[in-house]
Parts: C-alpha cells; structure tokens; sequence
C-alpha cells in the first residue's frame, strides 16, 4: 500500500514535472511567435511609412548637388544620373513588389538590405554594423550602469525614505530626470569639455587617430566616451532612482517584511534578501523598456557629441530620404527592443516562481 | 649639513625652473591634429551634407560628392576655374571655328598627378573615351559627349560637334566640370564603385589620412606640384566636419579653426570672444527668385504673377538676409551691374521687375479682373484666392521671410497667401515636381556674358505634368514664342549681336510673363580666423564652397604672429 501510494505520488510528481516543462515550453514557443510577428509587423509598417513621408532621393540630392556646386546641370545629365539610381535602388518597382524584394533580400539573401544613399556604395547592411558598435557601446552601457547605480540607489533612499539624505536625493533626482537629455549633455560639453577643459568635447577619439590596438588609441576612445555616457547616465539613472525608491517604499509595508524583522534578521538582511529582491524584478522589466523608449535621446546625444552610431546615421539618411538606411536603422532597433523584451520575458520566471506558476 | 641642504634645494629649483622653461620652449610650436605644427596647418571647419563619404574620392558619382573632405574643393583640379572671370587651369583656353561644329581645347603643359606622375594628353584622351564609354551608369561629365568626336594633336584637342554648339566649353569652365583623372589610377576600374582610395588627383596636397569615425581628412603639401607659382602657403590642411552650431562656436572662440561657416547669429559672440575672427562676405552664384505654378489659377494669368511680384518687398528680404547690408535686390539677369547687351532696360521698367509697389499691385488686379468683395480678392470663378508659399528655414532669415512679408502685403490688397514651411528633402521633391503654388528657389547657372540658364529653364519641354519631376524651372510654364527664342538661344552665338538681341527678346517676354520672379542676390559669410592665416579678404573673387577653393588657398599667408 505504502509502496503503491509512494509509486502513484511519484508518478503524479513526474506527470507534474512533465506538465509543467510542457507548459513552460508553450509558453517560450508561444512567446516567440509573437517575437516574430511583431518584427514583421514592424518591418512592414516602417517600410511603408518611410515610403509615404514625402521627399524623394534623388531629387535631394540633385538639390543638394545643386547648391554645393553652384550650378545647374543640364537636364538630360541629371535624367541619366536619376535612372541609374532609381535602378539599383529598385525605386521603379511598384511599392509591393518593392516590398516583397525587400523582405526576399533581407531574408534570404543574408541580411541584403541594399545600398546606402548616405554612404554610397557602402552596403546598408555593412554600414549599420560599423556603426552599431558605436550605439551599442555608448548607450547600452551606458543604461546599464544607470540601471545598476540608479537602482541601488533607489534602494537606499527608499529603505531610508525618511532620512534628510534621502529625501534631498529624492527632489536631486526628479530634477534630473526632467531635465531634457539634450540640456545636460550641452551643459556638460560646455562647463567639462570647453570652460574646464577636464575632458574632449565630442568625436569618438582623436581627429588624427586611426583605429589600432595602441594605448594612445584605446585612452582616447575611453575618455571621448565619459561625456556622452555621462549624459545618458544622469538623466536614467534618476528614473531608475526614483522608480526603485517607489517599488521599495511599496515592497516595505508588506507583511513578509513585518516577519523578517520579528524573525530577529538584521537589517541588512531584510533589505537584501527581502525587500530589495522583490522590488527588482519590475525594474527589471523597466531596464527592457527603457532601452527602447530612450533610444531617441541617444539620437541627440550622438550628435551633439559627433558620434558615429545608429542616431547619427538615421538623421543623416532621413535627410536624404535613404529608404533602405533608414529601413535599417530602425530594423536594428525594433530587433534590439523586442529581442531584449523577449529575454526578460523568459527570464522573469526565472527571478519570480510566481511568473512560473501564473504562465 | 645646512649648506649641503641649501644647495639640494637650489639644485631642485635650477631643475623646476629648467624644465618649465624647456617646456615652455617646447610649447611654443604648439601642434595640433598629432604633430602638425599650428601655424603650417589650414583648418577648414565644413559642414558635410548629408552624404558621408570619407573614404572614397571618387567625384564621378553623383551620391559620393562630398565637399567637406577638401577633395573636391582642393585636389580635384578643374580645367578652368570660373570665380567671376574663367581662370586657366590644367587647360589654357578654347576657341570655335566659324560655324560653332567645332571646338579646340589647348591643355596646360607639364602639369603632374598628386602621386608625381606626369598628368599628359594621355589621360585626357583617357579620360574623355572612359566617359563617353561610361555614359550609361549615371556618372558626371558623360552626357555632353554624346555624338561627339575628337582628335588631338601636340597639345590642342579638337572636338568635333554634331550641331553648332558655342556653349560646349561650359562643360569644362563651369563649377564641377569635366576634368581629366589619372589614366594609371583610373583604367580598368569601374567608375560606379571605385574608390580612388589615394585621392589622386592634380591639386597641391597629397592625402596623409582620411577618417569616416571622425570626419577628418588631412592632407599635407607635395614639393613637386607643378605650379611652382600657385604653391599654397599652408604645408597642411585639415578638412573636418563641425560639431552642431551650439557646440562649434567653442571651437572657433578657441581658434581651433580657420575657415568655415557659422550662423549669423553667433557670428558677434565669436568675434568679442576672439579678436581674430573677421567675416569674409562673398557674392552666392545663385540669386533667389521665386516661382509660380503657372498650371494653378489664378497663376496661370500673368497679370496676377506681375501683381504678385510688386508686391514683394525685395530690400526688406534683402536686409533680413543672411549678412545684412552686403545683399543686393536683382535686376536680372545680371547681379549687380546689369550688361545692357543682355537685357532689356526698358521692358525692366515698364514691367516694374523689382519694384515694390503694393498700390500698383491692386490696380493691376483689379485691371486683369480680380475684384475686391468683401475685403477679399475673387477669382474668375467668384472664389477668395488662397495660395501656399513653400519656403525652407536653414537659419537664414532671408530664405524664410520673404513668404511673411509677401503674405501681410497680399493680406492688405484681399488676397490670402499661407507660408508653409517644408523640411529640406522635402522641399527638394515637391518643387522640381510641381507641387506647389509659389515655391522659393535659387538659380545657379548664370554664367558671364551669357544668361541662358536663366531662360533655358522656361521652356515647355520642362513642362511635365504634375507629379514628374523636371529640370527645368518647374512653374510648368509654356509658351511658343519663348520656346521659339529659347530653341534659336540654344545654337546661337551668345557673344554674337544676333544672341544679344534674342535675349533682349527673352527677357522682355519672361518680363511681361514673369513665369518667376526675382528676390535678391545674396552674399554670403564667411568666419575666417587671422590668428594663423591671412590674405583672404572680401571681394576676392572666390566662392569656398566649390573647387573655387583651390583659388582662394593661394591667397592665404602666414600670419605675423
């Protein structure tokens, strides 16, 4: 009987098990397919947006042509040079069947996503890497020591919420974080880079440098980088400051706390293992949301700084109207915002059994 | 022990002292961009458009032109620079037989490439069949090489042409014209995708570096130019791309720049800030006009055009623009001095062709049937008119202003005119495509002693329908009688009395007509910085943004310093 019953609970153990790998997988696969819709849903909606914003390229950049040289060229020059690029950019194809080109190219045809206007004749797609690591670099670490240092702090302030400290770093803070990021960057161009002199202004390095792997290099690239990581830092890193404070705040009136406490744990304890463990996992998904809503900012902040990355590049395509540019462009930041969505997704259940249990 | 002390200290002073004067000394050269001395080094601050190329000197290509690395300003060598008067360059002049079928070119003699090799008749008879061969892929300088032959001999090319042409040398005088490139750099390449990585070209300077990260181009003088007497000054010079206006004008309060263009409105902060920085103004080769859709009523009745021009008040734009009190309302369709050859001065007058003069305007309406009722105008149809007024802001008050003042002028006589600002792109695709009522517009192309390009444009060729894009002057403007000028203009000999008396016929019709109107021609500033350089001042004639420069760089100095 005892063995039987042992037999049947382990069974119903396993079944469980099994039913809830199963699940978990439904959930991952379920996931994912909507990863994948919303791509190429976002895909096709800023193909055709880019399309029904109005300027043509090739009319900007006769124009352009047009002021910097400071003549006309005869016509039948200008309808040569307007059907050969209409040709190789594919612009005389009807919309759809531009459209399924792209999506053919882009798919099959290893990331094809055409020549740039911006950088002619640089693939698109070679050109969005070269300058990805510029973005990727400045900004993702930039958010992520916000997010470390903002939601430590946040912490802090919020376990001693009612500290003097605390509640100046509280006003600190939402002044910050409604400080657009283009004041604070120029404020700090300003007073470090030109009044102090403390650190350069703007470039990725020095002018006369080359990339190499030389310590001259290397040095310079890390000090161009502090401005503009700065900028991105201050103004996040207070959103995260007084996102985690409120999460603690909240967290800290639960009863589960009560208990700690009267467990007889020490404070630290409590507010490692207890409070602050419960309040990151929303600002975990804060973190993934961040990234994209704030990728426009980084925009600002590469120009001012005359950084090579994504922002850069996409004010300069949409000046020329560089569809497959543009496309691009935004294609990395769709990719990036879903893809990290999609990992805190499947990672939250990991933080959280109550996410496991409820998907 | 106390003078042993003593003697330590004066020791370690004498060391302190010495190696702050050694320093001192050693900072007296001050360098720049690595190791560049300072005061040998040219800095143009540019503004890049929106192309980015810094790795390719390819200036076959229409999408790779970038004026910001100095290439096309500085090392690509034009056959003759046109600064106010055509300048010999790598060639020496031109001359057509009696009928205009054909056209002798004399080259320069002994000129060489930036890589030392000798630049010959080779690589201009190179040249010309790699364009004419290469015409198909959309490059510069192929399609006046339609149908055309040549031969040459000694120094001399003979261009035999299939029609009278007396304009065929304008494919070698204009700004970005035909040039001849490298037959050893170039043969065997494809014109579309080559980059010309060493920037081989016939200018002063040979690339040392070129940096797409950081916009900068560095170029450093060669001692065997081969124009021992048009050698620049500067051993170097240093095209970049500056930062956004806000952060730039750091830049040049702090003398790190030479030559570049800033906004109007920090010229005077930067000039208090650093004594050194002066404005040099010089004359833009492309008057403002604006055009009018002649396909949209009441702008197809010239009556109505006429009317809408007295009501621009051109002085009043004029001194809004760009560098106030250098700029200059046009009596086309010369700037400044009008060649009385060229236009009618009569027919200016009885057109009031730039006068302001809103009474007239009114009666003028009222004459050609546009009655007042209610405080409004009426068309033919009885209905208020309301017009767009496409213009672009690019910080110049003058490319913005004019749409304001004409719509309060049109306000008080009854008419409603709406400015609509555009962003640039834009304003680039509606205006050749005809998608406007009244657009602003410059008019590059008017070159000495012949004004064609100001005309050429009207004719009903260009008259496409709406939606297509045209080149020509994209008020689809059509009329057979300037169809018939223009078609006798176009093989006419403009030096000729016969050409003279055509264009007078020409400007009195565009007069009457007024398809377009005039604005103002504008002049332009300039910042240039004497810290380091001298010699450029206003009035000489050069235009910075165009090959011109490699004229103006012969002008600068070092400075007594």
């Amino acid at each position: 009987m005892t063995a039987n019953s042992d037999a049947s609970a382990g069974d119903s153990a396993a079944e469980g098990q099994a039913a809830g790998r199963r699940e978990v997988f439904q959930y991952a696969v379920r996931r994912f397919g909507v990863y994948l819709f919303t791509l190429w849903a976002a895909i096709t909606v800023a193909f055709f947006v880019f399309r029904l914003v109005p300027g043509d390229p090739m009319n900007i950049l006769l124009g352009n042509l047009t002021r910097a040289e400071g003549r006309q060229r005869d016509a039948a020059a200008e309808e040569a040079i307007i059907a050969h690029y209409r040709e190789i950019f594919g612009m005389d194809d009807p919309l759809p069947l531009q459209y399924i080109n792209y999506l053919r190219k882009a798919i099959l045809g290893g990331l094809d996503l055409g020549p740039s206007f911006v950088e002619y004749p640089a693939q698109t797609k070679d050109l969005v890497f070269r300058r990805m690591p510029w973005t990727i670099g400045i900004f993702t670490t930039s958010v992520l020591l916000a997010w470390i240092v903002g939601t430590g702090l946040g912490a802090l302030i919020g376990w001693l919420q009612r500290s003097r400290l605390s509640q100046l770093a509280v006003v600190i803070s939402t002044l910050l974080q409604i400080t657009p990021v283009y004041l604070v960057a120029l404020g700090l161009i300003i007073y470090v880079g030109y009044i102090w002199r403390i650190l350069p202004a703007g470039g990725p390095y020095a002018r006369h440098l080359q990339p190499e792997w030389t310590w001259e290099f290397i040095s310079s690239l890390l000090t161009h980088a502090i401005l503009p990581m700065l900028s991105n830092m201050i103004v996040i890193g207070a959103g995260f400051t007084l996102g985690m404070r409120a999460l603690m705040i909240s967290v800290l009136g639960e009863d589960y706390l009560t208990f700690a406490r009267a467990k007889g744990l020490s404070p630290f304890t409590v507010l490692k293992d207890y409070a602050f463990r419960n309040a990151l996992i929303p600002q975990v998904t804060a973190l993934a949301i961040i990234v994209g809503a704030t990728l426009n900012g980084t925009f600002i902040i590469e120009i001012l700084f005359q950084l090579p990355g994504l922002g850069t590049l996409f004010v300069q395509a949409m000046g020329l109207r560089d569809f497959n540019t543009m496309q691009a462009v935004v294609l990395f930041s769709i990719f990036a915002v879903l893809t990290l969505t999609l990992i805190v997704d499947l990672a939250l259940p990991l933080l959280d059994p109550r996410i496991r249990r409820t998907a | 022990m106390f003078y042993a002390r003593r003697g330590l200290l004066i020791a370690v002073l004498i060391l302190v002292m010495g190696s702050l004067l050694g320093s001192a000394v050693a900072q007296d050269e001050e360098l720049v961009f690595g190791d560049l001395p300072r005061s040998e080094t040219f800095i143009v601050a540019s503004q890049a458009p929106h192309n980015d190329v810094w790795d390719s000197f390819n200036y076959y290509q229409a999408p790779t032109y970038n004026n910001a690395t100095g290439y096309a300003n500085v090392i690509v060598e034009p056959s003759f620079i046109t600064s106010h008067d055509f300048h010999a360059w790598l060639a020496q002049s031109w001359e057509y037989n009696e009928d205009g079928t054909e056209m002798t070119l004399v080259i320069t003699e002994g000129a060489n490439w930036n890589d030392g090799t000798p630049l010959t008749m080779d690589d201009w008879l190179f040249t010309l069949q790699y364009n004419q061969e290469n015409a198909d892929k959309g490059i510069n300088w192929s399609s006046f090489l339609r149908d055309v032959t040549w031969s040459a001999e000694g120094n001399e090319i003979v261009f035999s042409l299939p029609e009278p042409n007396w304009r065929f040398h304008y494919n070698f005088t204009g700004i970005g014209t035909f040039t001849p490139v490298p037959k050893h750099v170039w043969e065997g390449q494809d014109p579309t995708t080559f980059k010309n990585p060493d920037a081989i070209h016939s200018g002063p300077y040979r690339l040392v570096s070129s940096n797409a990260d950081t916009r900068t181009t560095i170029w450093e003088r060669r001692d065997d130019y081969w124009d021992p007497d048009r050698m620049p000054a500067p051993k170097y010079m240093v095209w970049l791309k500056r930062p956004e206006a806000d952060v730039a004008v750091f830049e040049w309060e702090e003398g790190n720049y030479d030559l570049g263009r800033m906004p109007n409105s920090v010229m005077i902060r930067m000039m208090s800030a650093n004594p050194h920085i002066k404005p040099l103004v010089h004359q833009d080769p492309c008057p403002r006009g604006l055009i009018f859709n002649t396909t949209v009523p009441p702008l197809d009745d010239n009556m109505f055009r006429r009317a809408l021009g007295l009501l621009l008040n051109r002085q009043a734009v004029a001194n809004l623009a760009n560098v106030p009190g250098y700029v200059t309302p046009v009596l086309w369709p010369n700037l400044g001095s009008p060649d009385e050859s060229y236009y009618d001065a009569a027919a200016a007058e009885e057109f009031q062709v730039t006068t302001f003069d809103p009474e007239a305007a009114a009666a003028l309406l009222d004459e050609a049937g546009y009655p007042l009722v209610d405080g409004a105008r009426v068309d033919k149809d009885g209905e208020p008119i309301s017009l767009d007024a496409l213009y672009i802001d690019i910080g110049n008050p003058g490319w913005t202003v004019w749409a304001w003042l004409l719509s309060e002028q049109a306000q008080l006589v009854g008419i409603e005119i709406n400015p609509r600002l555009l962003d640039i792109p834009t304003f680039l695709t509606q205006g050749p495509n005809g998608e406007f009522d009244i657009i602003f517009r410059w008019f590059c192309g008017n070159l000495p002693g012949d004004p064609i390009a100001l005309f050429e444009g009207l004719h009903s060729d260009y008259a496409l329908p709406i939606g297509e894009r045209t080149g020509g002057v994209p008020g689809r403007y059509s009329n057979p009688d300037m169809d018939a000028i223009i078609e006798q203009l176009r093989t006419a000999n403009p030096a000729s009395e016969e050409a003279q008396a055509l264009f007078r016929q020409a400007y009195r019709l565009w007069a009457e007509e007024a398809p377009y109107v005039t604005l103002y021609g504008e002049n332009e500033g300039v910042v240039f910085n004497t810290e380091y350089w001298t010699g450029l001042a206003v009035g000489q004639a050069w235009v910075h943004w165009t090959p011109a420069a490699r004229q103006i760089i012969d002008f600068l100095e070092p400075a007594d310093r």
